[in-house]
């Protein structure tokens, strides 16, 4: 049985399907009868949630330029880079 | 056409070649051009993780493309594309960070003693992610909250919570142990629940 310090370590490994077939297994059964590692999952997620809601500015339209031409470079003279 | 590149650039198991890395050394200006956008946001942050000056922030980025440029040939898919520009953008940054005279280094944080278990957690007024995600002004909020957080907890928890990478990713990237990766984790979630609790709590609308 895991306690509920290793499951809230997991919780969101879990969550995304990146845990093996036996600790799977003990976390679904752990958050079955543990209300409260079910609601930590829970306010864990509404956090990421939160998180990944933030917005993403993109690269300067010149930085990104310059990297293309370093780019174009490299493909057409190899070695000048 | 790079519309699929532009989401995101996924994590490609050690070992197999990344299709990515096959079209870059091809010449793909798409594919370079996709990478470059998909990885601008994690860059940018974790580079604000080490340097305090925008303007040197943009020169890790571009410094870090250069060198991925200059690699592209000997990189052997043992790290994940997206790990290994991260490690190269980390490493330039210190440089340019060491290298900076008028550079305040960023404390580390303070990893001694045991991470404290969390209390059993008391219920939130609304816990519905998809809810909570709605609300502008909580979204703002916790993006600032993100921006306190001790510099190695934010790159961990950017890392995992924010672009959903693996631990391993994670370690490998930022140079750090699987042990610390797992502290710095649990101390930036901790600290990010407790603030989101606390405002919640507080009469927000």
């Amino acid at each position: 049985m895991m306690t509920c310090a290793q499951v809230a370590d997991v919780v969101r490994d879990h969550e995304l399907g990146r845990l093996p077939g036996r600790a799977r297994w003990s976390v679904r059964l752990h958050l079955l009868m543990c209300d409260g590692c079910r609601r930590y999952w829970r306010q864990l997620r509404a956090v990421a949630g939160l998180l990944q809601a933030q917005p993403e500015a993109p690269p300067e339209p010149d930085a990104e330029a310059a990297l293309l031409a370093r780019f174009r470079a490299r493909r057409d003279e190899p070695g000048a880079s | 056409m790079y519309a699929a590149l532009c989401l995101s650039v996924p994590a490609v198991p050690a070992g197999s070649v990344d299709p990515l890395v096959t079209r870059l050394r091809a010449g793909d200006e798409a594919a370079f051009t996709g990478a470059v956008r998909a990885l601008h946001d994690t860059l940018r942050r974790l580079a604000r993780t080490i340097l305090r000056s925008d303007a040197l922030v943009d020169e890790a980025i571009q410094d870090a493309w250069i060198g991925v440029l200059r690699g592209l040939d000997r990189f052997e898919g043992r790290s994940s594309f997206r790990t290994w520009v991260c490690s190269i953008l980390v490493n330039r940054a210190r440089t340019l960070a060491a290298r900076d005279r008028h550079h305040e280094e960023l404390p580390d944080d303070d990893l001694a003693g045991a991470a404290a278990l969390d209390a059993r957690p008391v219920a939130w007024t609304d816990e519905s992610p998809a809810r909570l995600a709605e609300r502008a002004e909580l979204v703002a909020f916790v993006g600032a909250a993100l921006e306190q957080l001790p510099p190695r907890q934010r790159a961990v928890v950017m890392l995992r919570d924010v672009k959903a990478w693996d631990a391993d990713e994670v370690c490998e990237a930022l140079g750090i142990s699987e042990g610390n990766q797992r502290v710095l984790l649990h101390r930036g979630r901790a600290q990010l629940r407790a603030m989101l609790e606390a405002h919640l709590a507080g009469g927000a609308p």
